[in-house]
C-alpha cells in the first residue's frame, strides 16, 4: 500500500508490515495504524510513522540497547489484548524526544509501545513502576560524552 | 458532575457491581486504596496517563523538527 506523509512523502509499504494499535497512542487516538521505518544504517533510531494521518510520527528505539536491564511487566488484559504468552512474542520501542534547550535526547520508559511480532498488534502501555519515568537520558544533540553529564544532572 | 462519599479506613465503594474500591489506610494527607477489577479493567494513577500523552505530544514534536539531527529514511524503503 501507498501511504501518505508529510515527512517523506508517499512511501511503499507492505500491507504485512502494518502496525494495528487499537487504542491509538495517548494524545493520538486517531492514529491507530502505523509502520516502522529504518533510519539510515548505523543509527538506533527507527520512525513509527502514522498511516491514518500523515503528520504524526514518534522517533524510536529499542530501549533494551541503552537499557539492558529494562523490564516491562504486561497486565494479564494486555497480554490477552495483545495475543502475548512469552516475551519471545514482543518487541518493545520507546519513543524519543529532544530537548529544545539543552539539546538532551530522552526515551519515555513509562509509555512503552509493546509490539506482538507475529500479527503487529501493537500497544502504547503505561507502566505501574516508579522506576520509570518519561525522560531517561540516552544521549544529547551534537555532542559526546563530555557534556552528557548536563543532562544526566539535569 | 462528581459524588462524593464519605468513607472510613475499612469500608468500599463498589461500582457497576463488579469494581470494589476499598480505603485502606489513611496517613496525613495519603489515602491508600485498594482496587478489585475484572482484568479487562484498566486502572492507572492518572497523572502518569497524563505524563506518558505529554510526552507523546512533545515526541511528535521532536521528531516533526528533526530534520537536521536525525536523518530521513529513503522513500521508497
Amino acid at each position: 500500500m501507498i501511504i501518505n506523509t508529510t515527512r517523506f512523502g508517499e512511501i511503499e509499504v507492505s500491507d504485512a508490515s502494518v502496525l494495528h494499535m487499537a487504542e491509538g497512542m495517548l494524545g493520538f487516538e486517531w492514529c491507530k495504524r502505523f509502520v516502522l521505518l529504518e533510519d539510515k544504517p548505523n543509527t538506533p533510531f527507527k520512525w513509527l510513522q502514522a498511516v491514518d494521518d500523515p503528520a504524526v510520527a514518534f522517533i524510536v528505539i529499542n530501549p533494551m540497547e541503552f537499557f539492558p536491564d529494562y523490564e516491562v511487566e504486561l497486565a494479564d488484559d494486555e497480554a490477552e489484548m495483545l495475543g502475548i504468552t512469552n516475551a519471545e512474542d514482543a518487541a518493545v520501542v520507546t519513543t524519543v524526544t529532544i530537548d529544545k534547550n539543552e539539546g538532551c535526547v530522552t526515551t519515555n520508559l513509562l509509555g512503552p509501545i509493546i509490539i506482538n511480532s507475529h500479527d503487529l498488534k501493537a500497544k502504547q502501555i503505561v507502566l505501574n513502576d516508579d522506576k520509570y519515568g518519561t525522560k531517561h537520558v540516552i544521549g544529547q544533540k551534537g555532542s559526546k560524552d563530555a557534556t552528557l553529564q548536563a543532562c544526566k544532572a539535569a | 458532575m462528581m459524588l462524593v462519599l464519605a468513607r472510613k479506613v475499612g469500608q468500599r465503594i463498589v461500582i457497576a457491581g463488579n469494581i470494589e474500591i476499598t480505603v485502606v489506610e489513611i496517613r496525613g494527607e495519603q489515602v491508600r486504596l485498594g482496587i478489585t477489577a475484572p482484568r479487562n479493567i484498566a486502572v492507572h494513577r492518572k497523572e502518569l496517563l497524563e505524563q506518558v500523552t505529554q510526552e507523546n505530544i512533545e515526541a511528535a514534536a521532536t521528531a516533526h523538527d528533526a530534520e537536521n539531527s536525525i536523518s530521513a529514511p529513503a522513500k521508497g524503503e
